[in-house]
């Protein structure tokens, strides 16, 4: 015979057994529903009023009404790992010890052979500075070495930085080659990588299929739009090299991105740009960002803006229908993690003056936010010694040292967004979230709900 | 000014929102318009499983009301028709709207409005030449000619239905004096009264060969043969259907059939008045119309659904959601069979592309419309020479040769208004109609809702301390701005509305001191200025300012009160808010 508490054993139902064991985001859509998200779990469904209310229940250990709850639900809950399963696993915070790093970025320079007219580094306007090899060669030792010692199947060189670095074209293949032999001396591989503005001769498309693993390249799209803001000196449109550049790296088969920026004035234009990268080349990877109000864009209309979400919406269907996707940097949801960017892990830039910089952005010891994000320097050693102090400040921006973000559905993929980008926007010393938060969060949104729709329309469970 | 921290942890909600079973709802039950831009959603990639999620939740039919926010003629619609040239649709309102207006097809723009008090149970019948219309009324039959819009009077006695035989030679009435009436035109003479059900008919139908009259009403459906008006024959009480809608009958174009409406369709044989099929109908039928073809019947049905039939046969092939829960009123279908106008309870009258039943139009008359409809107004010259000026929803492409008379200074007001503006005109807030070949017309937010994602940090964080401060109270407001906002800003207000349910205050600690406030009292954003005001007033700040200032506040205060109700709404609020102890805790 079975009793009624046996019963509600088996289902699951008793007191103590029924507890949330994920962290649960509701967010409101229309007529009072809400999408009920679990990031850690990957899971994701729309529930009524009283669903989101069941689960309050739970959480609240108001037994009474739990148990009138379906038992198919909670089921399903157990099931989704909501409740009674195992605590989640956090994405890593802190980093600590004596940084190691194996990768390094080289800003080599300040000097562009464009003048863009959204330039976050306002490069060209001011007196350019060089990397010299040597700078380059300790940078490249040094990683070179930790991965060694790591054991690692390669070290890493990037080129970046305030200039476009192909214009420093005899540093960059002399270093490039000079990690390459010191990749054979040490008996693993060097991959390479550039960020560049794509006005490149035949011979540097070549040399950098030949030699680098990947690039990204800024390029607007349509070249009426690409041509506003991407101009030469003499005020020229940049489309036809850049365009030249793309169909190389076609034809050639190297694995290369776009970086798309958008103005306020381009946010109309950006489905129809995205229409026309998809259809004239082959790059899978299209990456989107607002322009930043840095540099000579300092004090532009912001494109941050909910046009930019609906503009994103389109080009993002557009992107779909020829197989492709694009992305914003904060709304990754395959991404959990609690770093933004590799700032708070370490990153390992150099500045053309040698010394060690976390963030892409403070690429010279110059930039007014240079204490907070240069942490190290040559030493004596042939090494590097750091700050630990700064540093330390640096591995503390972490999704989970962000109070402001405690409460955001967005906080395990965005992880507090763009440092340095937060930096110049703070409200009296504190972060405040950014407008980019709510396109974020508006992606992101889309993107779950997309997911769920993928998954038959109720729910979404992609455990990790 | 800090924003608040975002609050998306799941929380309790008010209980009288949790009123139904726990449910996960099926993703294809959002509308989609709200949330996301899906264009092509239910075309592109539907799943099994959420097809049979929306089979199993009775969302097969997709609501196209969701988009439709035209209204015509303020009350239900109660009549239409179309000229046989097919380039005017007539409308006439139905309970408690006693208009008849005139619009352009296949555009489904506004021009004219024929008449603004036509009377109750407005009933319309138009001749075969197209510049005749005959309205009949509660308040007697007017003879129209439509090119000139003059009018002559046949009766000044209640009517409530009136039909005339294609070649315009003679008129039939029906009155609630139980008799019906035939008439000569256009002399206008009565020629014959003829006795009838008791009631009197409530509509009246002439076969297009003008040999017979058919009547009807709850209890009967009579036919009698023209010019004698000799009663021929009643139906039997199928006929009638048993419902509250003997409104709903229709003709062939050949004449050999008859459709009648109730709770089910009958179809029975002209002119011999036999049965010939019966087609299953949903929550009754309110309204029906045939094809020029005779293959299309539509029937509009009491729960807003179109029905489109083939013929003969009789087989189901569209059900459109048309008009929402509302009752399809009225139904006209063009001659040349591509065009279908339906009306509804809701006011709402609606243009369809025949066979397909894809949706063209929703026709909007600004100037009864609610504030937050908008639309674009444009001027053609039309044949006879005369300037007119038409209006359409926004959206709508602008025809050629038309010029575009909606505002195209940003701020400026296109909305034609029945009532003068009182006070400054707007300066901001209000319509921008940008007129190219598309005429969009976007509502300028205009409230401080509407500067939740405002791109200067201080202006956010103002908005937010002033809704916050507004307080549950004014969740009306917020919904509202949530209707006018696209989705992006609708959902950052949701998340506001939520926090205020959550119990969130405004947070004193957070108010700022005078000085950005006060740079920020001549922002070119008159909404921001305003913000700038009330933050001023909601923190006492008076004593820092000068007398100059404290003017402006004054004045910017003011000045917001003078604005357009939602505006207006949303400072008495503050002042109200203001009040209430917790606020200045
Ligand atoms: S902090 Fe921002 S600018 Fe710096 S590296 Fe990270 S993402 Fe780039
Ligand atoms: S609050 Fe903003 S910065 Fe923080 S996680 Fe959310 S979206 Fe990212």
């Amino acid at each position: 015979m079975t009793t009624n508490a046996d019963a509600s054993v088996e289902a699951g139902l008793t007191a103590s057994s029924t507890t949330i064991s994920a962290e649960l985001f509701a967010i409101p859509l229309e007529r009072g529903l809400h999408l009920v998200y679990a990031p850690l779990r990957r899971v994701a469904f729309v529930a009524n009023a009283t669903l989101i209310n069941a689960l309050a229940d739970i959480r609240e250990g108001r037994h009474e009404s739990t148990a009138g709850t379906d038992r198919d639900l909670l089921d399903f809950f157990r099931g989704l790992r909501l409740i009674d399963s195992a605590p989640e696993e956090t994405p890593s915070g802190e980093l600590a010890g004596e940084p190691k790093p194996t990768s390094v970025t080289l800003f080599l320079t300040t000097a562009c052979n464009l003048r863009c007219t959204y330039c976050y580094a306002a490069a060209g306007d001011s007196a350019t500075t060089a990397m010299p090899m040597h700078v380059a060669k300790r940078g490249i030792d040094f990683v070179a070495r930790h991965a060694h010692r790591q054991q690692q199947p390669f070290f890493g060189v990037g080129y970046h930085g305030g200039g476009e670095p192909t214009v420093l074209w005899r540093t960059m293949t002399g270093s490039f080659a000079y990690a390459e032999q010191r990749a054979g001396e040490i008996g693993i591989a060097v991959h390479g990588s550039l960020a560049t503005n794509g006005m490149l001769k035949d011979e540097q498309i070549d040399w950098i299929v030949e030699h680098l693993h990947g690039a990204s390249v800024s390029f607007d799209g349509l070249p009426t739009v690409h041509d506003r803001h991407r101009v030469t000196r003499r005020g020229d449109g940049s489309s036809k090299r850049v365009i030249a550049t793309l169909r190389r790296f076609d034809e050639t088969g190297f694995d290369y991105g776009v970086r798309v920026t958008v103005t306020r004035e381009t946010i109309a234009q950006l489905a129809d740009s995205i229409e026309f990268i998809c259809r004239q080349f082959s790059t899978e990877h299209i990456q989107i960002e607002p322009a930043y109000l840095l540099g000579r864009w300092q004090g532009a209309a912001s494109a941050e803006t909910a046009e930019f979400v609906a503009a994103f919406r389109d080009a993002r269907s557009r992107a779909k229908h020829h197989g492709r996707k694009i992305t914003f940097s904060a709304a990754r949801l395959d991404t959990l993690t609690g770093h933004f960017c590799a700032v708070s892990q370490d990153n390992f830039c150099l500045t053309p003056g040698g010394k060690v910089s976390a963030c892409y952005e403070a690429f010279s010891e110059n930039d007014p936010r240079a204490e907070i994000f240069l942490y190290g320097e040559p030493s004596a050693d042939k090494g590097y010694r750091f700050n630990l102090e700064t540093l330390r400040h640096l591995r503390a921006q972490v999704a989970q040292n962000r109070s402001f973000c405690a409460g955001c559905f967005a906080k395990w993929h965005c992880a507090g967004d763009c440092y340095y980008k937060e930096l110049t926007i703070r409200q009296n010393g504190i972060f405040a979230g950014s407008a980019r938060c709510e396109i974020t969060r508006e992606l992101l949104k889309d993107e779950i709900l997309d997911r769920i729709e993928a998954s038959g329309g109720l729910f979404w469970h992609q455990p990790v | 000014m800090k924003t608040l921290p975002p609050r998306f942890d799941l929380a309790r909600l008010p209980e009288c929102e949790a009123q139904q079973a726990a449910m996960v709802v099926p993703i294809a039950q959002l509308k989609l318009d709200t949330t996301m831009n899906r264009r092509g959603f239910l075309g592109a990639g539907l799943t099994a499983s959420t097809l049979a999620g929306i089979l199993a939740s009775g969302c097969g039919a997709l609501s196209v009301q969701a988009g439709c926010r035209g209204s015509t003629h303020g009350g239900s619609v109660g009549a239409l028709a179309i000229t046989p040239d097919g380039r005017t649709l007539i409308s006439a309102g139905g309970f408690n709207s006693d208009s008849v207006k005139l619009w352009s097809l296949p555009l489904g723009a506004h021009f004219d409005t024929l008449i603004a008090d036509a009377g109750q149970n407005t009933s319309l019948a138009i001749a075969a030449d197209g510049s005749t219309l005959t309205v009949g009324s509660s308040k007697g039959i007017n003879l129209w000619n439509l090119p000139e819009r003059s009018s002559s009077p046949i009766t000044k006695i209640p009517m409530q239905a009136v039909a005339m035989s294609l070649d315009g030679g003679t008129l039939v009435s029906a009155g609630p004096d139980e008799t019906i009436k035939l008439w000569n035109l256009p002399q206008g003479s009565l020629r014959k009264i003829l006795r009838t059900h008791p009631g009197g008919a409530n509509i009246l139908l002439i076969t297009p060969d003008g040999s017979l009259l058919v009547s009807r009403n709850r209890q009967k459906t009579l036919l009698w043969r023209l010019p004698e008006g000799e009663l021929w024959k009643e139906l039997p009480a199928a006929a009638n259907g048993g419902g509250p809608n003997e409104q709903s009958l229709a003709i062939s174009p050949d004449g050999k059939l008859l459709a009648a409406g109730g709770k089910a369709i009958t179809l029975w044989r002209l002119p011999d008045g036999e049965l010939a099929q019966t087609l299953a109908g949903e929550a009754g039928i309110w309204s029906l119309a045939i094809s020029e073809d005779g293959k299309t019947l539509v029937a509009g049905s009491g729960d807003g659904l179109i029905q489109l039939w083939q013929l003969p046969g009789g087989k189901l092939v569209k059900r459109i959601a048309a008009h929402g829960k509302s009752i399809v009123r009225a139904l006209a279908i063009s001659r040349d069979g591509r065009l279908l106008a339906s009306g509804g309870a809701d006011g709402a009258i609606l243009l369809w592309r025949l066979p397909d039943g894809e949706k063209l139009q929703c026709l909007v008359d600004l100037a009864i419309s609610d504030a937050q409809v908008s639309g674009m107004t444009y001027q053609l010259r039309h044949e006879s020479g005369r300037m007119i000026t038409y209006t359409l929803p926004c959206g709508s492409a602008i025809p050629a040769g038309a010029t575009c008379t909606c505002h195209c200074v940003p701020g400026s007001v296109s909305r034609p208004r029945t009532t003068p503006v009182v006070n400054t005109p707007l300066r901001s807030g209000g319509t921008i109609c940008t007129c190219n070949k598309v005429c969009t017309c976007n509502l300028i937010p205009v409230c401080q809702a509407h500067r939740l994602l405002h791109p200067d940090p201080f202006v956010r964080g103002m908005a937010e301390q002033l809704l916050l401060a507004m307080g549950a109270g004014q969740f009306g407001y917020l919904d509202w701005a949530i209707r006018q906002a696209d989705s992006t800003l609708a959902n950052r207000i949701r998340q506001l509305k939520r926090s205020i349910a959550c119990g969130v205050q405004p947070e004193r600690g957070q108010w700022p001191t005078s000085g950005p406030c006060i740079a920020r009292l001549d922002d070119e954003d008159e909404v921001v200025a305003i913000m700038a005001a009330q933050m001023i007033a909601l923190c006492g700040q008076r004593g820092n300012l000068s007398a100059r200032l404290w003017r402006r506040v004054n004045v910017l205060l003011a000045d917001a009160r003078a604005r357009p109700w939602f505006v207006r709404y949303a400072v008495d609020a503050y002042q109200v808010a203001k009040r209430r102890p917790e606020v200045a805790r």
